[in-house]
């Protein structure tokens, strides 16, 4: 467990968990925000936690949206493995929401860390034409989960493993469900990054949340009122067909 | 953070964010640039110094989401339920793109907005309504880039507070994230000038029906300052005095 979470995890119930009240929640933000004033490095150390998955119980849930927040303004997310185990930790769509708003900006252009490899480069040959060589021999097994994995549009590391996931409980009610919840999610954040993973979501190779993310994605635009231009332009833009045609 | 809309819908939200209306700033004298902002005695003493700013509210359970919460001087006791202490400040609206809540249409349109996103349904039947609420309003100030909501009060007590004509602002100060994004930032207000504590209430409140009203607690009933309030804070203000208000 991270030592200065676990000192500041009662601090930041008090900041945050609304069961104190607005004026005390307000009190300890006005005290945290004069911290962060009065001892600069105190912010940078606090934005720039290093956090594994075991941390998920250093904070009360409450705090955890409003410190993934604060840190994406201040610092970098934390890796993959903490944000993977808060998305499980809890059905939360608050903090599921926050996961994913996290995940999706660390891979966000400007914010990429230039010790971070891109998405796939594991997995990227130099080759990556489409071309696939003969090698003349059937894939093994794990050759076919490379293969596989190698012809992915999913960029985003976390999503890219999440999903991977989905794919392998193929058909599980739950990985339906939560490539569904997902895919709300990325629609609702609407930035470009996640719009440009939701559209890999979609424009994926078969893959077992894929339906379930494309008929999420039709409902959320068929209720939106939108007009049939707006529509056709958000279809096209995340690569789903347009009814009677294609996008 | 915001879902497909139509164009109509957006376009009549664009035209709905106008100026910032001088109206709710005229003091019965003059139209006086200046905020009012009550809060309880231990966090008002600091504005007996000068250099201090206002706090951004980023707790959740404010009306508008994250902002600074304050009352145009022209309504110089309408939030005084909030603390004894009453601080003024300065601010220059300029170019301020101001969405007037206070007009029943814009409040359609909010609302028109919000029933679109997808995520609506989250925050209608979960118990998550107060974290997604405030995500979203934080979102809509966000994606139309508005630096002023003009509201009626939500909390009241009669004797201070009209919510039929009184007008309360939430104004945003904006940040850059790493991406580049702009968003909203937290911490304090750069918004405000010279805030200062002027007016002291001898009232003192206390929340019922969670905080909806707000009860005094001594309710003397003494006379209130002869004349215009607005007008003596305005005047106390620039000659450094304080204004004492009987219970």
């Amino acid at each position: 467990m991270n030592g200065l979470l676990a000192i500041a995890a009662a601090f930041l119930d008090l900041m945050t968990n609304p069961q104190h009240g607005i004026e005390v929640n307000e009190e300890y933000s006005l005290r945290f925000h004069q911290a962060l004033i009065d001892d600069p490095e105190f912010a940078n150390s606090f934005a720039t936690l290093a956090l594994s998955a075991e941390d998920v119980e250093s904070l009360p849930i409450c705090a955890w949206p409003w410190y993934l927040q604060w840190r994406a303004g201040n610092g970098s997310p934390p890796s993959r493995d903490f944000l993977d185990a808060l998305f499980d930790y809890t059905d939360d769509p608050a903090i599921r929401l926050s996961v994913v708003r996290s995940a999706v900006w660390e891979e966000y252009p400007a914010s990429t860390p230039a010790d971070h490899p891109p998405a796939d480069a594991e997995h990227r040959s130099d080759d990556d034409s489409g071309d696939r060589r003969f090698t003349g021999a059937d894939p093994q097994p794990s050759d076919a989960v490379a293969e596989r994995e190698r012809r992915r549009n999913v960029q985003n590391p976390w999503l890219r493993a999440r999903t991977t996931r989905m794919v392998s409980a193929a058909g599980a009610a739950r990985g339906q469900a939560d490539a569904s919840e997902i895919a709300t999610y990325l629609l609702q954040l609407g930035d470009p990054a996640s719009l440009e993973s939701l559209r890999a979501l979609i424009q994926d190779e078969p893959w077992a949340g894929r339906e379930s993310v494309v008929a999420t994605v039709q409902r959320h635009i068929a209720e939106a009122g939108l007009d049939r231009e707006t529509a056709t332009r958000w279809r096209a833009q995340l690569g789903l067909a347009n009814p009677g045609g294609t996008a | 953070m915001s879902g497909p809309i139509g164009s109509e819908l957006e376009a009549r939200i664009r035209d709905a964010i106008g100026d910032f209306p001088e109206y709710v700033l005229d003091t019965g004298t003059q139209p006086r640039p200046m905020v009012i902002k009550y809060m309880p005695a231990r966090f008002g003493k600091t504005y007996h110094r000068p250099g201090q700013k206002l706090k951004i509210s980023e707790v959740r359970g404010f009306t508008w989401g994250q902002a600074t919460y304050v009352t145009p001087l022209a309504f110089p006791l309408s939030s005084g339920i909030f603390g004894r202490v009453g601080v003024v400040a300065r601010f220059e609206f300029g170019s301020w793109k101001t969405f007037d809540a206070t007009k029943p249409e814009n409040e359609q349109l909010y609302l028109a907005w919000l029933q679109r996103q997808p995520m609506f349904k989250d925050l209608m039947l979960t118990a998550h309504s107060a974290y997604l609420s405030q995500l979203l309003r934080d979102e809509f100030r966000r994606k139309f880039k508005i630096d002023c909501v003009l509201f009626r009060p939500d909390q009241s007590n009669r004797n201070y507070t009209s919510t039929r004509d009184d007008v309360w602002m939430a104004v945003s100060d904006w940040r850059r994230m790493p991406s580049g994004e702009r968003t909203l930032a937290d911490g304090f207000s750069e918004r405000f000038i010279d805030p200062r504590l002027t007016v002291v209430l001898e009232e003192e409140f206390e929340d019922q029906m969670g905080g909806i009203h707000r009860a005094g607690l001594l309710e003397l009933g003494g006379p209130r300052p002869a004349g215009n309030l607005a007008e003596e804070i305005w005047h106390a203000y620039n000659m450094g005095r304080i204004v004492r208000i009987p219970s």
